[in-house]
């Protein structure tokens, strides 16, 4: 039973961004296409997931050729910066002909089926992360130590930041870029701020964290000269 | 500790894992530690004892590293 909880928390992450999709296509910005988000949305996550299974194992020395079994353990450790980088790199094969468009149509919602797979945590008893004393903190069953819900804060840091890339979307209509943009600097934020509150056994993926940041601002600044540059009179 | 399994299966595995880590491999012929222990029949498991020899807990399955730290947190946090 413990070794398939994680499927609550893919499938409330599924669930998350498709309700995300659905309700941006109601209003017409989910790139006119939601079906079509959805499977590009699925595809990359599917990919990354393998991806970084695959990188974990070579990462800890299992060669997946001769272990081919083990790359179903997902538990045993995901690469989250390959595993990123592999989905990135599948959805933007999946939708070459029209990147702008679907990178900044399935913005909000990738943002907030992050949101929903750390909200899983709920499913599985692991949204505990460092000792506290603030009144919302828990305790691990038998135990007197109270403790952040770390995977409870990032799940509503990013809810709060995937339902303002839809609403800045739908009313403010921000540069082409800018929430896909938003949405990979505000995803690898959330993670930068909420690791410290996380047990480690050895440094977390920061640097990757650090990347996506670099990544987002870029995005934005990449389109904002462009948006300067096509406005500027020749 | 090796249970539900050969030794040979076993030493292969930590020859090929953990050369060099100081790893005791003890060999339960007849699986009775586990459940005397409070856990499961299933492959693998983690128990965790605090200074002393007492069971804080244990944990069935496949553990992630997120769980590990967490509970050798919580061990070194309760003996603070």
């Amino acid at each position: 039973m413990m070794e398939f909880t994680l499927l609550f928390s893919v499938a409330m992450g599924a669930l998350t961004m498709y309700g995300f999709i659905y309700w941006e296509a109601k209003r017409g910005n989910a790139a006119d296409c939601a079906g079509g988000l959805w499977n590009y949305a699925i595809g990359a996550s599917v990919a990354g997931i393998f991806g970084g299974r695959l990188a974990a194992m070579i990462a800890d020395g299992v060669n997946p050729l001769t272990h081919p079994g083990d790359i179903v353990i997902v538990r045993a450790g995901v690469a989250t910066g390959p595993a990123a980088l592999i989905a990135l790199a599948t959805l933007a094969f999946l939708a070459r002909r029209e990147l702008v468009v679907v990178l900044d149509g399935i913005a909000a919602a990738a943002v907030a089926g992050l949101a929903g797979w750390h909200a899983g945590c709920l499913t599985r008893d692991a949204c505990l992360g460092t000792p506290s004393d603030l009144p919302w903190a828990q305790a691990l069953d038998g135990s007197t130590i109270t403790r952040h819900p770390v995977e409870v804060y990032a799940a509503i840091l990013l809810l709060i930041a995937g339902g303002a890339v839809a609403w800045a979307k739908a009313y403010r209509r921000p540069p082409p870029l800018v929430p896909a943009g938003v949405a990979l600097a505000v995803a690898g934020a959330v993670r930068l701020v909420t690791e410290p509150l996380r047990p480690a056994l050895a440094g977390g993926p920061e640097v990757w964290y650090w990347i996506a940041v670099a990544g987002g601002l870029s995005l934005i600044g990449y389109s904002r000269l462009h948006a300067r540059r096509a406005s500027t009179p020749a | 500790m090796n249970f539900r399994n050969d030794q040979t299966g076993a030493r292969q595995f930590i020859a090929e894992f953990f050369t060099d880590a100081p790893i005791t491999h003890v060999f339960d012929t007849g699986d009775r530690i586990p459940a005397a222990l409070g856990g499961t029949f299933g492959v693998p498991q983690t128990f965790f004892f605090a200074a002393g020899g007492e069971l804080v807990t244990f944990h069935p399955a496949v553990i992630d590293e997120r769980t590990l730290a967490l509970q050798i947190d919580e061990i070194l946090a309760r003996s603070r």
